[in-house]
């Protein structure tokens, strides 16, 4: 099966802190992998690189043979590739509805009946009671979600997920996680990074152990999972 | 409401007509730095970039404009598309490696005030352009009272005005909106931000350097350190920041506020008192950033809200 | 000439350097974007010719007056306003700053008219000669007390508790509150201690500089220039800045034109200023950032 994205030996160092080492990782279209390693190894920093928001030092990074190095990060989101940050800063003066509707209309979703599609996401995410709110004015998870189906309304082909399962509840974690499978069964490539094992365990196809700056091991969820170093990471 | 809008409109329009010739010159300044706030606006305001170099684009356009239809006799729209021309060239040059380099916040005001003194200090040097002695305009003005210039300026004011709304409640608007609250959330929704900052940039200088021309055409008289000064500046930005930069209204309030309060205490003063008219300026700075951080139309709108609800908690 | 002029902007840049490193403190340290900081070198200036010329007080005498006006004239202001402006984001601190450069500007116009004033100190209006070059004893003098003070300014930075609680505060607001130290205290006496460093400055410029009320805003602009040029924050940085813009100027006079002198200066400033930038968008930078830590509840 030809990859979806395809990162060939990147780099990425802080002055002297080398925080991303030779890292290389392939996702297949369709599936959704799972992120997991200690804090610190480079996660986030990981996907600020493939958005384009930090820049590599060295290495190839694929989308269906187009090369994402030094793109802006709103040409990579065009391209295909949409985030969600884990620290997002909050967003002053501005309803929940005109930022779906801006994704909306900057995706490739113009044709579309854009009131019915943001309604019906929102409910699928849980948010459709905040819908008229200010987004700076609603609870840290939700914006969580928001930005999550912000991401998925620029009609990306690999949605990358932040942390999004913490600080949720039970419930809407249930609701995240049943959400991203239905995404992924419409077509959808999806990468996750979390600590949630349980979640990630229920959604994820496969997983990748991402310790200081490089893929330790990456394979099906289950045997990830029965890893001694992975089980001895998080106590499993 | 909208009977009242109608009735506020119309009190507005036909005020120069039975106003004494000095109020109706406070009433084109009013006009001039309302229509001047809301193009500064849309950079610092909409976009969030604090532009501290607006003097830069109003000297030039009411230069090069005053140059080429009085000196080199060119026709009036001819002039103007070229002053515009060149402002636009202008802001284009500045924006692109300004907004590249990832200048924003504090840094962003100090290029822009880097650039507007770079400006002043060549015009002040410059033979060509009347160096210190500045560029007088034929002492003959093309309209014989202020009533035209009056209405010249509430036409700009209102188009200025307009133009804005109908920026602010597109889809290029919000897209600003994002760009200023957070950039990397803008360019994760695909947004390019900085063509979208050189855009209002761009939209922001053209209506500056129109109302430059407007006054070079008004006061007949350019000097480098008044066109293109720092005070300019500020004043712009101060009748924007102190109304509010959220909306509309907000920058023509604040200079409906702060240049009667300028311009009357200086005449009230008189000469004795120079100075009081800058002290009464920048306390009404001072005030406006402790007790209405977010402009004086949202204080106003705060305080009535307030009211109407201890006001219907008491009736309850 | 050309040493000559070298000899000039090395002396003048000592000089920008005692008006900066208050704002280095301000600016750089403390994260207070602070407009006004020029004007309240105009002001020192101002005072110092109203001493002199009330009661014949030698400015340097004077400055050591201006001291402690200027620290508690800073006190106040930093607790009484700009404090209020602190969980804002940092254009209302510029608007705030700039409508107090316009208040100090106006009260300095309507008390000493807009006119240029000078002080001619006797014993300080000769020139001292080093060879072929020829340099002002009272620029002389002036140098040697700026470069005292910013001594001075520096070892209170480095060597004492409220220089430590200081820099501990500037770079970690939370800590420095969890630790102990009071934080609004600390902020407003460090406000203090660069407005009375500037406006020291001020008297100390008075006997080779002309003063109107326009000068504020020069000033200013120059302090800023020093401070990014340096490295916002860094005290060697701002040192090495300052010379280089007194040299700067001083080249610039005379090898452009005494009007185009100030050109080189905001050329390097754009320079630098690009150099900072990094380009990247980072999404952990919030586009308004309150310029410190919110302490009110």
């Amino acid at each position: 099966m030809v990859a979806m994205l395809k990162v060939r030996n990147i780099s990425k160092s802080f002055g002297g802190v080398s925080v991303i080492r030779d890292l290389s990782l392939t996702v297949l279209p369709g599936e959704i992998l799972g992120i997991i390693g200690p804090n610190g190894a480079g996660k986030s920093t990981l996907f600020k690189l493939i958005g384009g928001f930090l820049r590599v030092d060295c290495g190839q990074m694929n989308l269906l043979g187009l090369s994402l190095v030094r793109m802006a990060p709103y040409a990579i989101c065009r391209a295909g590739i949409a985030l969600t940050f884990q620290h997002q800063p909050p967003i002053r003066y501005f309803k929940v509805r005109d930022l779906l509707s801006l994704a909306c209309m900057l995706g490739r979703s113009r044709k579309i009946a854009d009131a019915g599609v943001i309604e019906e996401l929102a409910r699928a995410l849980n948010i459709e009671s905040v819908l008229d709110s200010d987004l700076a004015a609603i609870g840290h998870p939700q914006v969580k979600r928001v930005h999550l189906a912000r991401a998925f309304l620029t009609k990306p082909k690999i949605l990358f997920v932040d942390e999004i399962f913490a600080g949720q509840d039970a419930e809407d974690s249930r609701i995240i996680c049943s959400w991203l499978l239905e995404a992924r069964r419409s077509g959808l490539t999806i990468v996750l990074a979390d600590h949630q094992i349980g979640y990630l365990a229920a959604s994820c196809d496969k997983m990748a152990f991402l310790v200081a700056g490089s893929i330790d091991l990456t394979g099906p969820t289950e045997e990830v999972l029965n890893d001694s170093a992975v089980r001895q990471a998080y106590l499993l | 409401m909208k009977r009242s809008l109608a009735v506020a409109v119309l009190i507005v329009v036909s005020l120069p007509l039975w106003l004494e010739d000095y109020y109706q010159h406070i009433m084109i300044l009013v006009c001039l730095f309302g229509y001047l706030g809301i193009c500064w606006n849309i950079l610092g305001g909409l976009a969030g970039q604090l532009s501290l170099g607006a003097s830069l684009f109003f000297g030039a356009g009411a230069y090069t404009y005053s140059i080429l239809h009085y000196r080199e006799a060119l026709p009036f729209g001819m002039s103007v598309g070229l002053a515009v021309l060149l402002v636009l060239i202008l802001a284009i040059a500045i924006g692109i490696p300004t907004f590249r380099f990832g200048l924003s916040g504090v840094q962003f005001s100090m290029a822009t005030i880097a650039f507007a003194e770079m400006a002043r200090i060549l015009v002040l040097h410059e033979p060509f352009l009347g160096a210190a002695e500045g560029f007088s305009l034929p002492f003959q003005s093309v309209y014989p009272s202020k009533l035209e210039y009056c209405y010249i300026i509430i036409a700009l004011l209102v188009s200025a005005a307009v133009a804005f709304w109908w920026l602010e409640g597109r889809n290029a608007g919000l897209a600003l909106k994002l760009v200023r609250e957070h950039e990397a959330t803008a360019e994760a929704t695909g947004i390019n931000a900085r063509a979208s900052k050189l855009a209002a940039l761009c939209m922001s200088a053209a209506g500056i350097a129109i109302g430059g021309i407007f006054y070079a055409e008004y006061f007949l008289y350019l000097h480098p350190d008044s066109e293109f000064g720092f005070d300019v500046s500020v004043r712009i930005a101060a009748a924007s920041i102190f109304g509010g930069r959220v909306s509309v209204l907000g920058p023509v309030i604040g200079s409906a506020i702060l240049t009667p309060l300028a311009e009357g205490s200086r005449a009230l003063v008189g000469v004795g008192g120079r100075g009081v008219h800058q002290i009464i300026h920048g306390l009404a700075l001072i005030v406006a950033c402790v007790f209405f951080p977010s402009g004086i139309v949202d204080g106003i709108r705060r305080v009535i809200s307030e009211g109407l609800r201890r006001y219907h908690g008491r009736d309850a | 000439m050309l040493a000559q002029a070298l000899l000039s902007g090395l002396i003048m840049g000592g000089i920008y350097a005692l008006v900066s490193i208050g704002l280095t403190l301000i600016f750089g340290v403390l994260k207070i974007v602070n407009f006004a900081h020029g004007d309240f070198v105009m002001l020192g200036m101002f005072l110092a010719y109203s001493c002199f010329r009330q009661w014949g007080l030698h400015p340097f005498n004077s400055a050591l007056i201006a001291f402690p006006v200027f620290f508690v004239v800073g006190f106040l202001i930093e607790r009484g306003l700009i404090e209020k402006t602190h969980r804002r984001e940092q254009d209302i601190q510029i608007i705030l700053t700039l409508g107090i450069a316009a208040v100090i500007q106006g009260l300095c116009t309507f008390l000493f008219t807009p006119a240029f004033r000078t002080v001619t100190v006797t014993g300080l209006a000769e020139v001292v000669s080093i060879g072929s070059l020829v340099i002002s004893k009272a620029k002389l003098f002036g140098f040697l007390a700026a470069v005292l003070f910013t001594c001075l300014f520096v070892a209170i930075l480095k060597f004492t508790s409220l220089g430590r609680a200081v820099r501990a505060s500037a770079d970690n607001p939370v800590g420095a509150l969890l630790v102990g130290i009071d934080l609004p205290f600390v902020r407003s006496t460090a406000f203090a201690l660069g407005i009375a460093t500037v406006g020291m400055a001020g008297a100390l410029v008075m006997p080779f500089l002309n003063v109107s009320p326009e000068v504020g805003a020069l000033f200013t602009l120059r302090a800023f220039v020093i401070v990014v040029l340096g490295g916002m924050g860094s005290i060697q940085g701002t040192l090495a800045a300052s010379l280089c813009i007194g040299l700067l100027e001083s080249m610039g006079a005379a090898l452009l034109s005494d009007s185009l002198k100030q050109l080189p200066i905001f050329f390097v400033f754009v320079v630098a200023l690009y150099l900072r930038g990094s380009g990247d968008i980072d999404p952990e930078i919030k586009s308004y950032q309150p310029s410190a830590l919110d302490l009110r509840r």
